[in-house]
């Protein structure tokens, strides 16, 4: 027995959790405090709307809530609250309900700092006639709930002859309800919100990108001083800067040194012929001299070819040059 | 609002830092391809001079060189400890510039180089050392 009812309380739970309704609350101006839920279905007092009972010749609840806003036009206040508009059919007449949605947002945040978005179902007070027809319900300590000439209306309870009040709870949830429309103000906020993250994820995205960009620059630098080791690798003795200078600085002085040497000693070997001998050469530590051999007739000639070499000519007498060309 | 500020807030300086790591990680990369080119290129260069200039076998080839020219023209041949001294006399036009033209070609440094023209020959005195 025990083990049943446990069962069907746990289906109710279930139940209770996949419906999509919120906490029923019974919204009026003054309201303290509300218990703590994700969502909250209202049933607005009359305090927070205006309705009109109207015959129209409509056939149609779209064509009458066309019709609401000129209705309506002589009961609302002058102030800018964006009014919605909703219809129903009593009978063969309307009611022509206009709610404030920023009116009910403002005194959801004043009392106890709902958001827009935790607001669910809307319902009309007018929707609980069939309850308010046998007992008026109470709101607080001193006021109460009941039906004035057919219509939902907040009276002081010091003006009902009723001893016995009706405790709002989830129970008395009426038909149907309408779901909230946010205030612009709201609707720009969530927009502004929304707005917000895809910016964040775009901007993260684009961060993303670039620190993608940054570990593909820290791979190919890996890379690089990957064949940089690799060079090491094969010539161990070369990985210090100091050695690599010293080894530089001596063998390019060499090479230098017998290079131009070689170089020079060609040059001398295309002054030599039959007319144009070589007598002599020496190698000093900066010089390659060379005396030459050669016929008077010639000499000119000779001469100039060791000029257009960049050598040093000295003419000794008629028929010896001497040739001087640096090593540096 | 508030809290959409910060959000976006916090995800322009996520964005500052990876632009600053990604910038960072580029400049590092463009200085490391720099070191990396200019500290190959000096290990290439000082690799190539090493081995041009430390020549192998460059003891037989002088040998080689020298024992072209019959005996009786080689006053002096000695080769010590990468250092060779030569003197040759009495050599022809023809073998002075062959020896010469052939030890020039060698990665020899010439410490000394001394040829004199005797009668039509020519007296040819060297050393060199690798």
């Amino acid at each position: 027995m025990l083990l049943n009812l446990t069962i069907q309380m746990e289906r109710w739970k279930v139940l209770s959790f996949l419906s999509s309704n919120g906490k029923l609350v019974l919204l009026h101006k003054g309201i303290e405090s509300l218990p703590k839920a994700s969502k909250y279905d209202l049933v607005l007092s009359p305090q927070f709307y205006i309705l009109k009972k109207e015959k129209l010749p409509v056939k149609y609840a779209f064509q009458a809530k066309k019709l609401a806003p000129s209705i309506l036009e002589d009961l609302l206040p002058s102030d800018d609250y964006g009014y919605e508009y909703i219809v129903k059919k009593e009978g063969d007449s309307w009611l022509f309900f206009a709610y404030s949605p920023k009116e009910i947002e403002e005194e959801l945040k004043k009392c106890c700092n709902i958001p827009p978005n935790k607001i669910g179902k809307i319902y009309f007070a007018d929707d609980l006639k069939p309850i308010l027809r046998k007992l008026p319900i109470g709101i607080d300590e001193y006021n109460a709930l009941t039906l004035v000439d057919g219509k939902a209306t907040i009276v002081p309870r010091s003006m009902l002859e009723d001893e016995k009040y009706a405790k709002f709870s989830n129970k008395l949830r009426p038909k149907g309800g309408f779901s909230f429309k946010p205030s612009s103000k709201a609707n720009r906020d969530r927009e502004l919100t929304q707005g917000a993250i895809v910016a964040s994820i775009l901007i993260v995205l684009l961060g993303v990108g670039f620190i993608l960009d940054g570990i593909n620059y820290k791979r190919a630098k890996a890379k690089e001083e990957a064949k940089l080791s690799a060079l090491f690798e094969e010539f161990p003795q070369l990985q210090s800067k100091l050695t690599r200078d010293s080894i530089k600085n001596k063998y390019e002085a060499i090479e230098k040194r017998e290079r131009k040497l070689r170089e020079l000693l060609d040059t001398y070997s295309q002054l030599t012929s039959k007319t144009s001998i070589l007598d002599k050469l020496e190698l000093n530590k900066d010089k390659l001299i060379a005396q030459f051999i050669v016929t008077p007739s010639q000499m000119k000639k000779v001469e100039s070819i060791a000029k257009g070499a960049k050598l040093k000519t000295t003419k000794v007498n008629n028929s010896l040059l001497r040739v001087e060309g640096v090593l540096k | 609002m508030n809290k959409n500020l910060i959000v976006i807030a916090l995800s322009l300086l996520f964005l500052i830092g990876a632009i600053f790591f990604s910038y960072t990680q580029k400049k590092s990369l463009e200085q490391t391809i720099k070191q990396v080119k200019e500290e190959s290129l000096e290990v290439k260069r000082v690799a190539t001079l090493s081995a041009l200039w430390k020549g192998k076998g460059i003891k037989s080839k002088i040998e080689r060189i020298i024992n072209s020219i019959s005996p009786n023209k080689k006053e002096r041949f000695q080769i010590k400890r990468g250092k060779v001294e030569i003197k040759l006399n009495s050599l022809t036009d023809k073998e002075l510039n062959r020896v010469l033209t052939k030890l020039a070609m060698l990665p020899l440094q010439f410490k000394k180089l001394q040829i004199v023209k005797s009668g039509d020959n020519f007296i040819l005195e060297c050393s060199c050392v690798w």
